[in-house]
């Protein structure tokens, strides 16, 4: 069991890489309009999403949607890596 | 109406149900369903207008039904209308089977890339801003239509109000140097048109292409530096375009903050395009004056927002936006897009043009004009430059393009050298906006807000234009 290393498991969008992809767990955010702003481009808990690039913005696939988002919005995402 | 209605999980429509009852004596464009569903997903708008005590019962109504649920209820909505949307695209779509990629997300990786994307943003600004409007509509177009009017329509005009029309006072209302026809129309048809017209079909290609939310991605960061966030960079590149389109574009960022440095920015250092191709064209034989105009407007645009960004109060923004495909934008909606908005921008600048010719008429008739301009000699004196300019600054005030033009002609017959086209180019660009941007300020941002940006712009365009001249006689550039 102690061979098997660590693997992140669940991450925010902020620190994963380009090319990763995961499954969206949950969205954590004091701010209600983000949430609502989130959930109406798609992002929901469930979702499989990619991310393309991580500077100078955050560009995530999610299906046939493209998005882009800044660094607040991408930690407030989290991801269940696959 | 919708045959499939939605049905949320058992949870809120028990909840629907109870608060149903509750506004029987609501009367609204929305359905009961729909008021009780804002109203569950803690709508400000919807809660406003239920009374009081049954504000604090719905309170309970919501935490019993996310306890059930185990989630917020927004999330249990989202995920329900989400469900239904990909059921339709299952049951509609067909995706094809090819595993090569389109050259279109070829093309978007470049554009979004920042080593690959600021580059070709430098390289759409030169040629579709300095290459198509300011050198082909501000020089070559500019200059066919008015030699046009020049040879063709002005001597005719001239001639046949001298012809029927006996009185000096009255052909100078018409004709002449400052008639409604020689120099409103002159104006409006020759100078602006051009540039306007190739500006906004260069902005509806972008557009289309789908160019504009990349902008937004890849200058998001710069302009969080400013206060603003990547969405603000629609309004600001319109703003190049019609600065009075721009200020009521500014309408689509989030806060009352972004807007008011979006607009303080606009009526400030951002030129429109009958400016920018006034000026380019002005200052095109001087490659350094170019370049210190850029420079310059450049800076104070940077620090203008930086500034504003430290001194307002308020939250800072957010950057999301969803990114549509590239696509090749069609030339027929293009032509289409292009025409609607030059004929919405004529019908609101070509009545001001006119009335800017009457007062000019009404103001040299009556000696107020010349008053005016004799106060404001001394100060252009203080800039540097020659008495003439007085007079296009003033025209400037109903008009910036206008004042614009003026400089224009001031440039063809050779009163001005490069030193002193300098400074008039930069004072008149941060100069007070035009009446019509002015008007849609007051609109927009209230009458307090517009008066203090109005105010603050036009001390502040005197004042750098005493820099600038002060600066320049001292290191002695162009002169």
């Amino acid at each position: 069991m102690l061979e098997t290393g660590f693997k992140t498991l669940s991450s925010s969008i902020a620190l994963m890489h380009p090319g990763e992809s995961g499954i969206v767990t949950s969205c954590h955010t004091n701010d209600r309009n983000i949430l609502k702003k989130l959930m109406a481009m798609g992002v929901i808990p469930g979702i499989s999403i990619k991310l393309e690039q991580c500077f100078p913005c955050f560009v995530v696939k999610a299906g046939n949607t493209r998005l882009a988002f800044d660094v607040e919005i991408a930690r407030s995402i989290y991801v269940r890596i696959n | 109406m919708l045959t499939n209605q939605l049905v949320y999980p058992q949870p809120i429509e028990d909840a629907i149900a109870l608060i149903i009852p509750w506004l029987e004596n609501f009367s609204s464009c929305f359905t009961p369903r729909s008021w009780a569903l804002l109203l569950l997903q803690h709508d400000p708008e919807a809660w406003q207008n239920l009374p009081r005590s049954k504000q604090t019962e719905l309170e309970t109504v919501i935490n019993n039904t996310e306890t059930a649920l185990g989630e917020s209820i927004t999330t249990a909505v989202a995920n329900t209308r989400q469900q239904l949307a990909w059921n339709c695209e299952h049951s509609s779509l067909i995706q094809g089977s090819t595993t090569r990629q389109p050259i279109s997300e070829w093309l978007h990786k470049i554009v979004v890339y920042p080593l690959t994307g600021f580059p070709i943003l430098v390289v759409i600004l030169y040629f579709g801003v300095y290459k198509f409007v300011g050198e082909f509509g501000a020089g070559t177009l500019v200059d066919i239509i008015e030699t046009f009017f020049e040879s063709r329509i002005n001597p005719v005009v001239n001639n046949i109000i001298q012809v029927i029309l006996p009185w000096q006072p009255i052909q100078d209302l018409i004709g002449n140097e400052y008639g409604i026809i020689t120099l409103g129309v002159r104006y409006a048809v020759a100078i602006i048109l051009p540039v306007v017209a190739t500006f906004f079909f260069m902005f509806s290609i972008l557009e289309d292409s789908g160019y504009l939310p990349r902008l937004s991605l890849l200058m998001d960061r710069f302009f969080k530096a400013i206060g603003l966030e990547g969405r603000a960079v629609i309004p600001m590149v319109l703003g190049l375009g019609c600065g009075t389109m721009a200020t009521l574009v500014t309408r689509t960022l989030e806060t009352k903050r972004e807007r008011i440095i979006a607009t303080l920015l606009l009526a400030s250092t951002v030129p429109c395009a009958a400016q920018l191709g006034v000026v380019l064209g002005l200052l095109s034989q001087s490659g350094i004056a170019l370049t210190i105009w850029i420079g310059l407007m450049l800076a104070i645009f940077i620090v203008i927002g930086f500034l504003s960004n430290k001194i307002l109060p308020g939250e800072k923004p957010y950057f999301y936006m969803e990114i549509p495909p590239l696509r090749l934008p069609r030339l027929g909606a293009i032509i289409k897009k292009t025409y609607i908005r030059l004929k919405w921008y004529f019908g609101e600048i070509l009545p001001l043009f006119i009335y800017a010719s009457v007062i000019i008429w009404i103001g040299k008739l009556t000696g107020i004009f010349d008053f005016f301009i004799n106060l404001l000699k001394p100060v252009v004196a203080t800039l540097g430059l020659p008495p003439s300019t007085a007079q296009v600054f003033l025209y400037g005030f109903f008009r910036r393009d206008y004042g614009a033009a003026g400089l224009f002609d001031l440039q063809q017959q050779g009163t001005l050298n490069n030193h002193q086209l300098i400074v008039a180019a930069i004072t008149l660009t941060l100069f007070i906006p035009c009446i019509a941007q002015l008007q849609f300020m007051i609109k927009e941002r209230g009458l307090k807000v517009a008066a203090l940006i109005a105010v603050f712009v036009f001390v502040f365009a005197f004042v750098m234009g005493f820099l600038v001249n002060q600066s320049l006689t001292l290191i002695n550039v162009g002169g």
